[in-house]
């Protein structure tokens, strides 16, 4: 029983990260699944921590794994984008005159643009990106989580930035571009 | 830069709400801007629908996960001891039958050396088999 209650204060104290981190890294509201999945994987661990590393390391590296199984699954399915992508369909909102016209992206809107670059990064740029800015994890609790150089931690970080930002450029113009016809 | 400095800019930015079709020109034009820009929708926390009770359902769910394992592991542990049991017991009978029939087949052999060298192996038979039997699998000195 105690080990239970115990079990339960560590998921309390964790969930939040959990939460946020599949958000991001999945782009999904709805991660609760995912998060339960995160949870199970580290009580079946638990036998084999013998805490050589933190305990956060750890479930830092098991919700990264869960958020790149989500992304293989849902590679697999092929699911048809314009269904559950929240990027899609943009430039008609926007062309169709919605909202408030000087308001070219709202909050939310800017913000899907981002997750939906985010994920089109590969998984050790989209990982140290979160690790990094979401959560301020330090280059060395990032390089230690992912099994990585300090080096390439900062290669990822500075690569993963730039091309997001590429890609967002491209975004910013495409709409603008239909905005103006 | 579109008539709208990178202070006014990043205090738009870190505002939070929308962005004004001038705002994102000059965002997509002006390098440290949409730098800035993309380290604050990185830093923004998605809000995360956590249930109240979350905690308490994953504690609640996993006990029955690890009674399970535990009981599995005791399982194949329990196997491999009733079939190493059966092993030892063998052995030792083989052992036992060996020494009768070399004494009853000629009782002057167990004086020669051949004699000595197998009073020799069988006790050293014994000894090992009191050791393994002394000795438990480290799986099962786990938990």
């Amino acid at each position: 029983m105690s080990t239970q209650i115990q079990f339960e204060e560590v998921v309390r104290e964790h969930q939040g990260f959990v939460f946020r981190t599949l958000a991001r890294l999945t782009g999904a509201s709805d991660v609760e699944d995912l998060a339960q999945e995160v949870f199970l994987r580290l009580y079946r661990g638990l036998d084999d921590f013998r805490g050589e590393a933190k305990l956060t390391t750890w479930l830092y590296r098991i919700t990264l794994n869960v958020a790149q199984d989500e992304w293989k699954r849902r590679k697999k399915e092929q699911v048809n984008t314009s269904f559950d992508d929240p990027d899609a369909g943009w430039a008609e909102r926007i062309s169709g005159g919605e909202g408030d016209a000087e308001q070219i992206l709202s909050r939310s809107e800017s913000m899907a643009a981002l997750n939906r670059a985010l994920g089109e990064l590969n998984d050790a740029e989209r990982a140290v990106l979160v690790l990094f800015h979401q959560e301020e994890c330090t280059y060395e609790q990032i390089a230690l989580t992912l099994s990585l150089p300090l080096n390439t931690v900062r290669t990822h970080l500075h690569r993963g930035r730039r091309k997001l930002k590429e890609r967002l450029k491209e975004r910013l113009g495409e709409r603008r571009a239909v905005c103006r016809a | 830069m579109q008539g709208l400095s990178c202070e006014q800019l990043r205090s738009a930015v870190a505002r939070g709400g929308a962005l004004t079709a001038a705002e994102w020109a000059h965002v997509e034009a002006c390098e440290a801007c949409l730098d800035a820009w993309v380290c604050y929708g990185l830093e923004s926390k998605p809000e995360a629908k956590i249930p109240v009770d979350f905690a308490a359902r994953v504690a609640a769910a996993v006990p029955g996960k690890r009674e399970t394992a535990r009981g599995l592991r005791q399982e194949n542990t329990e196997v491999r001891s009733h079939g190493r049991q059966w092993g030892l017991l063998t052995a030792m009978a083989l052992v036992a039958v060996g020494l009768v029939a070399m004494t009853f087949a000629d009782p002057m052999v167990l004086n020669t050396r051949i004699g000595l060298v197998l009073i020799g192996i069988a006790a050293s038979e014994i000894a090992g088999i009191a050791l393994w039997l002394g000795m438990t699998h480290p799986s099962e000195g786990r938990n």
